[in-house]
């Protein structure tokens, strides 16, 4: 049993020692990476818009994008993220101000002309508008 | 550099509280270990009674009455500073102090390639976080129906721990989420090296336990995630350690600390309320002979999960995400639900991601024998039993979510929780007993 226990221990260190390479290699190799953009920086886009949205309670957020899709739902809630306090209402339109985040830049545009809204700033395919009937 | 002033107001706290709890009798790094982990619960603690209270954000209040407890405390104790001067640096203390550096490094970096933590950081812990301290007096807008994916239910300790440090910053700011998730893993592995060290005396193997899972590349991502399973994961860790240490030295006091942490565990998050409940419950059963002990752990246990009391009767709102399955004509429990709750464990144990730990564990416990099932460390077993099966039993009632994704994305992180204790189990059951296992 004692000789058992000696090779558990002798496999404790070996493992501890091959996660500790793992780690370290893991966050070299992530701190060399500067090409992709994880998934986790897609709320970036918004920043900004939160100077504009300085004491508004909620505005609309339209998209036309497969919400079932994880890309178009984890967009949403980085947006929602980056402007709280303010509440982001998903596909709702009533508000004085919309943020269209669809597939295309011209699809959010054909949006905002059908509904009559005016485009005031767009920045990476995300296009802010301006309901003038909005509340 | 503000942060830093956080941890000391926070650490202080702690530290005073668990001084007058224990006197000096703590080794003094263990001692700041866990004033530093009690510090954060009691941060987020003040900060929720504050909000409740005032019925909006005040900066200045939360950190005001961590400071009134520091004041009250102090003066309660005598000669704070002897437990500094008595300290003396060993080979074995350094030892560990190198290791806890050596794992800052990559949960360092892979933090940094993750500023905004995992997708339940931004979707749900840290928006919380980020709505309480901009709004002001709507901040329970953030519970409102249409936050359902932020897990409205959840209770709030974790979101509540960064804003206090950004109301004493009177600002928000991305890296506090950050360096407290950082914090945590390290109080962890800090917990468990020194809490081994005083409870075996065995420097390399406690190292080794502690080195396995804050350096595994899973966990350091779970780590820097942002999520509150790593704080459940360090009160559990926390409240076993303090129970084992009362024991070793036989300082019934400690046992109102271990109570203390399970109450916080409680307002972690649901699951951390389910394994608060039943780790306090099973160590008042564990107790029972005790009767003068006994009260006073129900007060310290009951105090600190005050908070969730609150919180679950008079402001949660009902959890959006269930679905009966015992009673739902259209999404019923189901057989086949169960066979795949029954099996998916053991394909998530062997999976590569745990790099054999899980395989490990089976064989420490294989090794440790019987040790592991008897008196402390029985109700570590117990605690850790029970609570899986209750997770289970709610996989299979909560027929909200398709099985196999709700599995895939949960269970791994629940399992990630229990993962510092267990290893503490299975370490003290493999040593020789330097430690009173039987009362």
């Amino acid at each position: 049993m004692q000789k058992l226990k000696q090779f558990f221990l002798i496999c404790l260190l070996l493992v501890a020692a091959f996660n500790l390479i793992e780690a370290y290699s893991q966050g070299i190799k992530q701190l060399q990476d500067h090409t992709s953009v994880p998934l986790h920086s897609l709320g970036f886009q918004f920043m900004g818009l939160e100077q504009i949205f300085k004491d508004v309670h909620t505005v609309g957020y339209f998209t036309d994008k497969d919400l079932n899709n994880p890309l178009a739902i984890a967009q949403f809630e980085q947006a929602q993220y980056m402007l709280v306090p303010t509440v982001l209402d998903l596909n709702h339109t009533q508000y004085h101000w919309v943020i269209f985040d669809c597939t295309t830049p011209q699809v959010a545009m054909n949006e905002i002309h059908k509904l009559g809204f005016i485009p005031l700033k767009a920045n990476h395919g995300i296009v802010l508008a301006l309901n003038p009937n909005g509340v | 550099m503000i942060y830093f002033l956080g941890i000391l107001i926070n650490g202080f706290a702690g530290f005073l509280l668990i001084r007058w709890l224990t006197g000096a009798r703590l080794h003094l790094i263990l001692h700041i270990l866990l004033a530093l982990a009690l510090g954060l619960g009691m941060a987020g603690t003040s900060t929720f009674y504050m909000h409740i209270l005032l019925n909006q954000s005040n900066h200045w209040l939360p950190i005001g009455l961590v400071v009134l407890i520091i004041i009250i405390l102090y003066r309660q104790s005598k000669d704070v500073l002897r437990s500094f001067t008595a300290f003396r640096m060993t080979k074995a203390i350094a030892l560990s102090l190198l290791a806890l550096a050596i794992l800052a490094i990559p949960l360092s970096m892979t933090a940094h390639y993750f500023p905004l933590g995992g997708w339940d950081a931004w979707s749900c812990w840290n928006l919380k976080a980020k709505f309480i301290f901009l709004s002001s007096d709507n901040w329970k807008d953030i519970l409102a129906p249409s936050f359902w994916r932020s897990n409205t239910n959840y209770p709030l300790l974790w979101p509540l721990i960064n804003v206090w440090f950004w109301d004493l910053g009177g600002r928000f700011d991305q890296a506090i989420p950050m360096l407290n998730s950082i914090l945590i893993a390290l109080l962890t592995a800090g917990i468990l090296i020194f809490g081994l060290l005083e409870l075996t005396g065995l420097v390399w193997p406690s190292i080794a336990l502690a080195v396995i899972i804050t350096a595994l590349p899973f966990g350091v991502t779970l780590y820097i995630s942002q999520y509150s399973d790593s704080l459940v994961g360090l009160f559990l860790l926390s409240a076993f350690m303090s129970l084992l240490l009362a024991e070793k030295y036989k300082l019934p006091k400690l046992k109102i600390l271990s109570m203390i942490f399970l109450g916080l565990m409680t307002f972690t998050k649901n699951e951390g309320l389910m394994l608060g409940g039943i780790s306090a419950l099973l160590i008042l059963w564990h107790e029972r002979s005790h009767k003068k002990e006994l009260k006073n752990l129900i007060i310290s246990f009951s105090l600190a999960a005050l908070p969730t009391i609150i919180f679950t009767l008079f402001i949660a709102p009902k959890n959006e995400a269930f679905i009966n399955g015992l009673t739902s004509a259209d999404k019923h429990s189901t057989w086949e639900r169960l066979s795949v709750i029954l099996a998916y464990p053991w394909y998530e144990m062997i999976s590569g991601k745990w790099n054999g730990l899980w395989i490990l564990i089976l064989g420490g416990i294989l090794l440790a024998g019987k040790k592991l099932w008897q008196s402390s460390l029985g109700i570590i077993a117990l605690s850790i039993i029970l609570y899986l099966g209750v997770v289970l039993a709610y996989y299979e009632v909560n027929t909200f979510f398709e099985i196999q994704w709700w599995l895939s994305t949960t269970l791994s992180r629940i399992l990630f929780a229990l993962v510092p204790t267990l290893v503490l189990w299975i370490g003290l059951g493999l040593t020789p007993a330097n430690h009173p296992t039987k009362r």
